[in-house]
């Protein structure tokens, strides 16, 4: 674990000493800050719970602009290569690398912290399903890294990893969305499959156990899954 | 020979088109798919490309695997068998994530983190769930516009989470007609109303419009879970209990609407689905025999002995009687219970209970006083009050109601149900409570704590059954559907002015409930919605708007300035 440190360490530098970290963060905050006042101003009710709803799918484009780089970037100018020879497991690398990218997603979303304030201000927010939509922003995140850093490791093209991965959150998004409402198997494997039920829930300050598994066991399967690309990588 | 062999590339279709095809393939497959999950049914139209993107794939991959040599060297070979090898894996992680998500939403936990369980139901209504034994549909036929559209569904979520026995469906009216039609057509009626929940049992069917889901004054509370437990219960259950409320003798009116009526407490036992008939005893010469509960409010004259025999004669064969006495507006009429209670284990006096800790200078009669019973201490255990403990309710002018000592020969046991605080006291000096300040007097008044309302039952017989009760000797049965009395000394907690404290609607429910033996409507009802409001400023909005799109957003830009300045150095 030591080396996932060193990686998660060089990814973190990476980031701040470059100007995307800046970039992608004063976006996410322009973007996010006027859904907020202007779903304040609207709802005149002191919850984050409406402006989150957008919140999401601004983060469906961001978040694969900041993995975009992780792996395609190694691909495309032989990086990879040295990497895979170093003295460390294919996990380490791709787990460093997502908590990297895990990291700068969590500090891209602190600023919202601020909202709250506001909502204290004007009114008398309910705290504990800020705590709970809290929750769900961060596990949420972990799930968008991780197929970030999926379709980064199947491509050497940044840009075509930051497109491949917004239409596949943004579908992510959509198919929950669009299988409410209807009945059977294959609808309810769609809504299972698709992020905006599981959020929802959070946003109304309950916390799901089927949400929180969801979440961490599709990380985790996206993360099995690009360790498994990266190792393919070595024996060819 | 580089032209030709360039020319050969060019005019190779295969090379130049082959991958696309293969991609037109996958999308056969999957639209076919997706349209045998939309008609629901495998028919030519889905099977069709699915055989034909299957064959493409399939073929294709083929002689591309061919013409590329896949498998020709040891290092094609190995690239091959790494890439399937990484697909198996794949594919085999993702069923155990199917497993998983499988498991997971069969067994899991919630919980509600909001500061005042917004999304948690009463326990009322849990229980009311926990018991349900036939299948209800609810659909609900909203526009998702519409003003709490949103809360509607998440408390219909809360009520699926609880119970596997309801299913909830979401039509949107205007964008699906042929489901509503489907709708109407299985409900058999010509039209639905839109904006409206309905919800299905078996042959029983009950529309709850928006309008009773909203409260009508500003600020249109949302009171869901009041109006979909209701017709829960309205669907499921086959018969409505019938409630008789007597009359003649001055008792509350259901039909009154002003402060003094009973009106709000009848259309919380309409909401539970109850009958509310009003009964004058001397010209009905009988309780009905539908009756489930007679109800006495507040009667403020004597009733004739005819009228009490017809009430003993009610209980003794298995009745229930709900007795809320009145004393302070008169308080030296007899009303004959005092005679017909003590056959019950009930004792009933004439003095009023005082409490005077409580300043209430606006309401002039100082010995009218708040009696707040919403603790451990002033109730024993009893299924009408235990979900009650931390609500208070208000009684104003109560008279003494105690349960007699247990006694052998006495096959009922009463049960107080609430006593007044400590510091407490029956004034038998009722003449002059409103002319003077009442004071305690150690030798002529009722000593505190005084208790206020009384529950009676049949316990277990005792061998030799009472002379007083004949009917009962020998009936085995006689225990668990004998009468059952709760008598309160106070009627003013039920009236519309005093229903809206916290615990009083629940506390007379509760009783209701209790008395019918409807075991599983017994808890607290559904709590006043948690609407947090925002009072905003014009200028508030404005910093609130700047700060959020400016001011936060430069933070990360001046940093990343500065780094970028220092590094360029």
């Amino acid at each position: 674990m030591i080396s996932t440190g060193t990686i998660f360490q060089r990814e973190i530098n990476a980031y701040f000493l470059s100007p995307i970290a800046y970039v992608v963060i004063a976006v996410f905050t322009v973007f996010s800050g006027y859904f907020f006042s202007i779903m304040l101003g609207i709802t005149q009710e002191s919850t984050l719970r409406y402006s989150l709803a957008y919140t999401q799918f601004i983060l469906s484009i961001l978040t694969p602009v900041i993995t975009m780089r992780l792996l395609a970037e190694e691909n495309k100018t032989g990086t990879i290569e040295p990497l895979m020879t170093a003295p460390v497991t294919d996990f380490e690398v791709v787990f460093g690398k997502f908590l990297a990218a895990w990291a700068l997603y969590n500090i891209m979303v602190a600023p919202t912290a601020f909202y709250i304030i506001f909502l204290a201000w004007v009114g008398n927010p309910d705290y504990g399903a800020i705590i709970a939509s809290y929750i769900g922003l961060v596990l949420m995140g972990g799930l968008f890294i991780s197929i970030g850093l999926m379709v980064s490791a199947i491509t050497k093209n940044q840009i075509v990893a930051a497109v491949i991965g917004i239409v596949a959150l943004l579908i992510l998004l959509v198919i929950g969305l669009a299988s409410s409402g209807s009945e059977g198997w294959f609808y309810s494997a769609l809504r299972y499959i698709g992020t905006y039920d599981h959020w929802d829930t959070f946003t109304k300050g309950i916390v799901d156990t089927r949400d929180v598994v969801y979440y961490i066991s599709f990380t985790a399967l996206l993360i099995f899954i690009v360790v498994r690309i990266v190792e393919s990588r070595r024996w060819r | 020979m580089e032209m030709s062999t360039l020319n050969t590339k060019k005019n190779d279709w295969f090379e130049q088109f082959g991958g696309y095809i293969i991609l037109a393939g996958i999308i056969a497959v999957v639209a076919g798919f997706g349209i045998s999950r939309i008609f629901n049914l495998w028919g030519l139209s889905s099977l069709i490309p699915v055989g034909i993107g299957g064959g493409v794939i399939i073929g294709f991959s083929a002689v591309m695997a061919v013409r590329k040599n896949w498998f020709s060297s040891e290092a094609s070979r190995r690239k091959a068998l790494v890439g399937t090898n990484v697909a198996i894996m794949s594919v085999f992680a993702a069923c155990i994530f199917a497993v998983v998500g499988f498991l997971n939403n069969r067994h899991y936990e919630r919980f509600d983190l909001t500061l005042t369980g917004k999304y948690s139901l009463s326990p009322k209504t849990k229980n009311i769930l926990k018991n349900l034994d036939k299948p209800i549909v609810v659909t609900t036929l909203f526009n998702p516009g519409e003003m709490f559209y949103e809360q509607i569904l998440d408390i219909l979520k809360e009520y699926a989470y609880h119970t596997d026995k309801i299913k909830v469906e979401s039509i949107d009216p205007l964008r699906n007609r042929t489901k509503v039609e489907e709708l109407a057509k299985r409900l058999n009626i010509s039209d639905l109303q839109l904006n409206t929940v309905v919800f299905e049992c078996g042959e029983h069917s009950k529309h709850v419009q928006q309008s009773e889901v909203i409260e009508k004054q500003y600020p249109f509370k949302f009171k869901g879970e009041e109006a979909f437990t209701e017709a829960i219960l309205n669907v499921t259950q086959e018969k409505q209990s019938a409630i008789y409320f007597v009359t003649g003798h001055g008792e509350r009116q259901f039909e009154d609407f002003d402060r003094g009526g009973i009106s709000g407490i009848a259309n919380a036992l309409k909401r539970d689905n109850c009958r509310v008939v009003p009964l004058d005893i001397l010209t009905a010469k009988k309780i009905p025999d539908d009756c489930e509960v007679l109800v006495i409010a507040g009667p403020t004259k004597a009733y004739l002995t005819e009228e009490l025999n017809i009430i003993r004669n009610y209980l003794e064969n298995r009745g229930k009687l709900l007795l809320m006495l009145e004393p302070a507006l008169s308080p030296n009429a007899p009303t004959g219970f005092k005679t017909l209670l003590p056959e019950y284990g009930i004792a009933v006096r004439d003095d009023v209970v005082v409490y005077n800790k409580v300043n209430m200078p606006l309401f002039g009669i100082q010995t009218v006083a708040e009696i707040y019973v919403g603790k451990d201490e002033y109730a024993e255990e009893h299924s009408i009050t235990n979900d009650l403990k931390n609500y208070n309710t208000i009684i104003f002018g109560a008279c003494p109601v105690d349960a007699s000592p247990p006694n052998d020969q006495m096959p009922y046991q009463a049960t107080v149900l609430m006593r007044a605080p400590e510091g407490s006291w029956g004034e038998i000096d009722v003449a002059n409570l409103r002319q003077k300040k009442p004071e305690y007097n150690i030798d002529t008044d009722v000593q505190g704590p005084v208790s206020l309302a009384v529950a009676a039952q049949v316990k277990e017989l005792p061998k030799a059954v009472t002379q007083s009760h004949p009917a009962m000797a020998n009936d085995p049965s006689a225990k668990p559907q004998g009468a059952r009395l709760v008598v309160f000394g106070d009627v003013n907690f039920v009236t519309n002015e005093y229903i809206e404290n916290p615990g009083n609607a629940d506390l007379f429910r509760n009783s209701v409930n209790w008395l019918a033996q409807k075991e599983t409507q017994l808890g607290i009802s559904a709590k006043p919605p948690d609407f947090r409001k925002a009072t905003i400023n014009p200028i508030q909005m404005k910093v609130i708007f700047w700060v959020s799109i400016a001011g936060i957003p430069v933070i990360p830009v001046i940093i990343g300035s500065i780094v970028w300045w220092k590094r360029r150095r």
